[in-house]
């Protein structure tokens, strides 16, 4: 079977664990999957839904169309922070990368200066 | 960073064939990768089937835009400094590797002499200019001119007949070589 590699915040999925766990999924790699079919039936479903809404012409506040739009906002919340924090964790990492470079080389620029002072 | 919240966390999700076969479809359609797009739909899913709908439905859609909203923010300032930080970072190695490479050459080269050019002339010692000069000066220009050896060159092309020996070091033709001197001398003797 296929295995795919996702990255997640810890804070989302210490809470998606809790929860699948109280459902009865145990371990929680398994109740991921069951999240990812479910996810992309009930996308295509609700995207089938919108069209209807949208043909009858039912109003922004309907509660339907809000809770399809808070379904698909709390469907990318859960991406970006993971893509986010993986980013800002990048940056870090980068940071102290040229830090620690930017040390290095003015530490030899001295030696090179000092060098040259003393050759003549 | 270094919040415990802040953690991301690889996992590996088994997915069998009846799963892709329902994932692909939407990540097509999308034109989502595969991570980012199954991202999506494991929260779609968690939307669905653990986040119950709330009693304001409108106040629960403006936090979740707010907080995307901030998100995207944030993922776009991070996205901004790594580039530039990876610039600099290009920067500094190739800086890094030159000032490394002038280390080491100068621990090969011996080190040069502490006295001016104009010191030595009054010292009595040649200068730093005469000593860097070549021996033989027509090899500055012997590769302008074509010439493939940086000493001396080649014979034939500064004008030695062939079978006539080159002039010998020191004896370049001007006024203080030696066949001046043996003219000069037959001169006199004539006179």
């Amino acid at each position: 079977m296929p295995v795919v590699s996702l990255k997640l915040a810890g804070e989302d999925l210490a809470q998606l664990a809790e929860a699948l766990a109280s459902l009865g999924f145990w371990p929680v790699e398994e109740g991921l999957a069951w999240l990812i079919r479910e996810g992309a039936r009930s996308y295509l479903a609700d995207q089938r839904a919108w069209e209807e809404l949208d043909r009858r012409g039912v109003p922004d506040q309907d509660p339907v169309r809000l809770e399809l739009q808070r379904r698909e906002a709390l469907a990318h919340v859960l991406s970006m922070r993971a893509r986010t924090l993986a980013r800002e964790q990048e940056r870090e990492s980068l940071r102290q990368e040229v830090a620690a470079l930017s040390q290095e080389y003015a530490r030899l620029r001295q030696t090179l200066f000092a060098r040259r002072g003393g050759g003549r | 960073m270094g919040d415990p919240a802040d953690l991301v966390v690889t996992v590996h999700v088994p997915l069998d064939e009846e799963a892709w076969s329902q994932v692909q479809p939407v990540l097509q359609q999308e034109g989502w990768n595969q991570e980012e797009g199954l991202r999506i739909l494991l929260g779609y899913g968690a939307a669905v089937h653990l986040l119950p709908p709330p009693d304001d439905p409108l106040r629960a859609l403006g936090a979740a835009r707010a907080e995307l909203a901030t998100l995207r923010h944030r993922a776009y300032l991070a996205d901004e400094a790594v580039r530039s930080l990876r610039m600099n970072l290009v920067g500094l190695q190739a800086s890094v590797a030159q000032a490394h490479r002038s280390l080491e050459s100068w621990g090969r080269t011996p080190a040069a002499p502490s006295l001016p050019a104009e010191g030595a002339r009054q010292a009595g010692g040649a200068s730093e200019v005469t000593q860097r000069l070549p021996k033989r000066p027509t090899a500055l220009f012997s590769s302008v001119l074509g010439g493939t050896r940086p000493e001396g060159g080649d014979p034939r092309r500064l004008g030695a007949r062939p079978g006539k020996t080159p002039p010998a070091e020191g004896d370049r033709g001007g006024l203080g070589g030696g066949w001046f001197k043996r003219l000069l001398g037959r001169w006199r003797r004539g006179r």
